[in-house]
């Protein structure tokens, strides 16, 4: 039962109060959705640079490359390289796929998709994305500092990420940026989860919430639940490099005593692991969703896809150590985590299935948010599969820090959330903006970035069977790594293709939102979720009436209908025989 | 915090306020938890507690501290009652201002604590040991100024004579903030300075 109907306050006026201080959870929807894309652009960009630097080692980068690094004559240094792979990382999962799939999406679904006039806490939400916001001013600054920005990878272990590693005052930035951004993260979690317990429309269930909810608020009890225990570790080292505590120093530059660099490792991997399902549980909610929208049938175990999705959720906690094999852990603990690893494949492969049976025999529509859902299909089963190797012990030692790991984790995490970011953009598009993205060049996109990225994360796997480690530059002074220098190649030319595809996707998407002409209907996609039940663009405050919830969100192709139309709203009494 | 709409289901507003407060005080109870967690990884693989070499302070202003605290939490207890009961604006005020003044106090006795470590040699930077003493306080005092923070936002509200339902789960929620950071400290105090 909602707990509570929301007043329709009058729309704001000015500028600064419709589109900068908003508390509307869709104008703070949009600004998360801007602020990604500029972050997924500069990620990209540093992307491009490693690519270049292994594909082409001793090359000067093109075009701007003399400009950035004269000293060099225009090849990327070690050092700016050791910076690209670390922000890079950063940005690509704090700064994009945290802010597309959580802040844009998180805040644009779930008021409307439960059937809410707002969040529950606006002036909260308002402050989340400003916190997120000034975090990445002092991201993007510490990029100019002296000695260059952050470059103890993204995980930032000791003592690579002390003063002895890390002298400059980039990492510190780096620490404080992340901080303040866990603070956004966790005040949208609060009002996330609270949102979702007490604003529910009347008559709506757990189990008649869109799988989407369920993904982001499975996501946000995850953040609400680990993002402080990050924000615990970074604390502790940002006193080691700010106040010569003692927590994570070792060896000489540790003068009274020694700390424990392993124990950072720890903190980082118990938020870290969760981390992984923070982003990639909305896309999974969202696909579940969508797969049934476009294949006209109710979703396959809808029911049983939330629970795993639960259960993925708590196991996701107990199974951090699977990222520290090789730190001299215990064998008893080591095939421990890995048991627990192994056991998250079961309700993995219970949701597999159940996405599978969703589309078996469906009428399927291959709109282009429908073709972007398979593509996570397909790349999240490949990442999901590669992904045993890493959990078991025995296999991790070889593949451990290899191009295996990147190449895994890439499919699971970037491509996987990558697509799911597109496909969630291409179908909330007309809700969002009010008019739809161009079907045709859409579908361009989704088949090159689709073939791009296979061509990058697919080499990256083989490289790293092969023996090719991460974060070296150059690993090719290594003889027995210079024959991977052509397969290298051709992952750098997929990743450039790969990039250029983006270009397509970003004036699309620009010229959807300020220059396209032609309005999309209420319900271009013809679903029955609340959201598109109100007109496109969503009006302020939603919902002029809080609408009464009768079935469930996936009411497609039910041969009872006599509507004329092949699914029925939510509101609706569901159709019997 | 301010709601979307103000003053419409009381009750329900309650529930939501109450509930965004539990989930708030999960996520401090695992900020904290992550850092008790570390002080059990250095107490577990050190050969000797306190480290060889280090003294351990006298538990004086660590107890004082305590008291400040534990008072503190008292008298919020008995500011919100007479808020509740609504009997006597004068008492409920006195509670109130009795609450800031111990809060203040404490961070006047933590000064003293660090002056009690520096007197010792234990400075930040001589080792994990000492380094923990400072790094805990600091991170808790920091929320004891958040929870300053917002008890000054109360006495700023009290004054009123009318009360919004949103005042009514400020008083209930600042208060939870506060006995949090009341059981954190004495966790603190017993597994720093005692054991």
């Amino acid at each position: 039962m909602a707990f509570l109907e929301q007043h329709i306050h009058d729309e704001p006026k000015t500028f600064l109060s419709k589109y900068v201080f908003t508390f509307d959870h869709k104008v703070i929807g949009k600004q998360f959705l801007w602020f990604g894309i500029f972050f997924l652009g500069v990620g990209g960009i540093m992307a491009l640079m490693i690519r270049w630097a292994l594909a082409f080692p001793g090359q000067a980068f093109p075009v701007v490359g003399q400009f950035m690094f004269p000293d060099t004559g225009g090849v990327i240094p070690p050092d700016v390289y050791a910076m690209l792979f670390t922000m890079h990382g950063t940005i690509m999962i704090f700064y994009a796929i945290t802010p597309i799939l959580i802040g844009a999406f998180g805040n644009f679904c779930i008021p409307l998709m439960i059937g809410a006039r707002d969040m529950i806490f606006p002036t909260a939400n308002m402050l989340s994305f400003w916190f997120a916001f000034v975090s990445g001013v002092i991201l993007l600054a510490s990029l100019f500092v002296p000695l260059g920005a952050a470059a103890a990878a993204w995980t930032a272990y000791p003592t690579l990420s002390t003063l002895v590693g890390s002298p400059g005052s980039g990492q510190t930035l780096w620490i404080i940026s992340l901080f303040i951004l866990g603070i956004s993260s966790t005040m949208g979690a609060v009002n996330y989860i609270t949102t979702i317990i007490t604003l529910r429309a009347p008559g709506m269930g757990y189990f008649d919430m869109p799988l989407t909810i369920w993904g982001l608020w499975l996501t946000a009890i995850l953040n609400a639940i680990f993002v402080p225990v990050l924000g615990a570790g970074l604390l502790l080292l940002l006193f080691d490099r700010v106040f010569g505590t003692h927590f994570f120093l070792a060896g000489a530059a540790a003068t009274s005593g020694s700390g424990d660099p392993v124990l950072f490792q720890h903190v980082f991997w118990i938020f870290g692991h969760p981390e992984v399902y923070i982003l990639i549980l909305p896309a999974w909610g969202m696909v579940s969703d969508m797969l049934s929208f476009f294949a006209r049938k109710p979703a396959f175990g809808a029911k049983a896809t939330a629970l795993s999705m639960t259960s993925i959720t708590v196991l996701s906690t107990l199974v951090y150590g699977h990222h520290m094999y090789t730190t001299q852990m215990s064998p008893l603990l080591t095939q421990t985590f890995m048991t627990l690893t192994m056991t998250i494949s079961i309700p993995s492969a219970i949701f597999f299935a159940n996405w599978l049976g969703t589309i078996w025999k469906g009428s399927i529509r291959f709109d282009s948010p429908m073709l972007f859902s398979l593509g996570v299909v397909f790349v999240f089963g490949l990442g999901g599969l590669t992904g045993l190797y890493l959990g078991t012990v025995t296999t991790d030692l070889y593949l451990h820090d290899t191009y295996f790991v990147v190449g895994h984790f890439h499919y699971t995490m970037a491509a996987s959330v990558l697509l799911g970011c597109f496909a969630a953009t291409y179908f909330w598009m007309p809700k969002m903006f009010g008019t739809l993205m161009n079907e045709f060049w859409a579908k361009v996109h989704f088949w090159i970035t689709m073939f791009g990225l296979n061509g990058v994360f697919m080499g990256m796997m083989l490289v790293g069977y092969g023996g090719m480690h991460r974060r070296i530059y150059n690993p090719f002074v290594y003889e027995y790594l210079e024959r991977l220098i052509p397969i290298n190649t051709f992952i750098t030319w997929s990743a450039i293709i790969m990039g250029l595809a983006q270009i397509i996707f970003v004036i699309n998407f620009v010229h959807a939102v300020f220059f396209k002409k032609e309005k999309a209907s209420a319900n271009p996609w013809n679903v029955g979720t609340l959201e598109w039940t109100i007109d496109s663009p969503a009006p302020y405050y939603n919902f002029k009436e809080i609408p009464v919830v009768k079935c469930g969100p996936h009411e497609l192709g039910n041969p009872n209908l006599t509507s004329g139309r092949d699914f029925q709203y939510q509101t609706e009494e569901l159709v019997k025989a | 915090m301010a709601f979307a709409g103000q003053d419409i289901h009381p009750e329900k507003q309650r529930v939501a306020a109450q509930i965004a407060m539990t989930i708030l005080l999960v996520s401090f109870t695992m900020l904290f938890a992550a850092l008790f967690l570390g002080y059990v990884v250095y107490r577990v693989q050190a050969e000797s507690w306190p480290p060889m070499g280090m003294p351990r302070i006298s538990l004086f202003y660590p107890m004082l501290s305590t008291l400040c605290i534990v008072a503190s939490s008292f008298t919020y207890w008995r500011f919100e009652v007479a808020f509740t009961n609504r009997s006597d604006r004068k008492v409920m005020l006195g509670w109130l201002w009795f609450t800031l003044g111990l809060g203040v106090a404490f961070f006047g006795s933590q000064w003293l604590v660090w002056q009690a470590l520096w007197s010792e040699g234990l400075y930040v930077s001589a080792g994990v040991f000492p380094s923990l003493l400072h790094a805990f306080t600091w991170i808790h005092l920091a929320h004891m100024g958040l929870g300053l923070c917002m008890l000054f936002i109360l006495a700023w509200l009290m004054p009123r004579t009318q009360y919004s339902v949103s005042d009514e789960n400020k008083v209930v929620n600042y208060g939870k903030f506060w006995h949090f950071l009341d059981i954190v400290w004495i966790a603190m105090f017993v597994v720093l300075f005692v054991l």
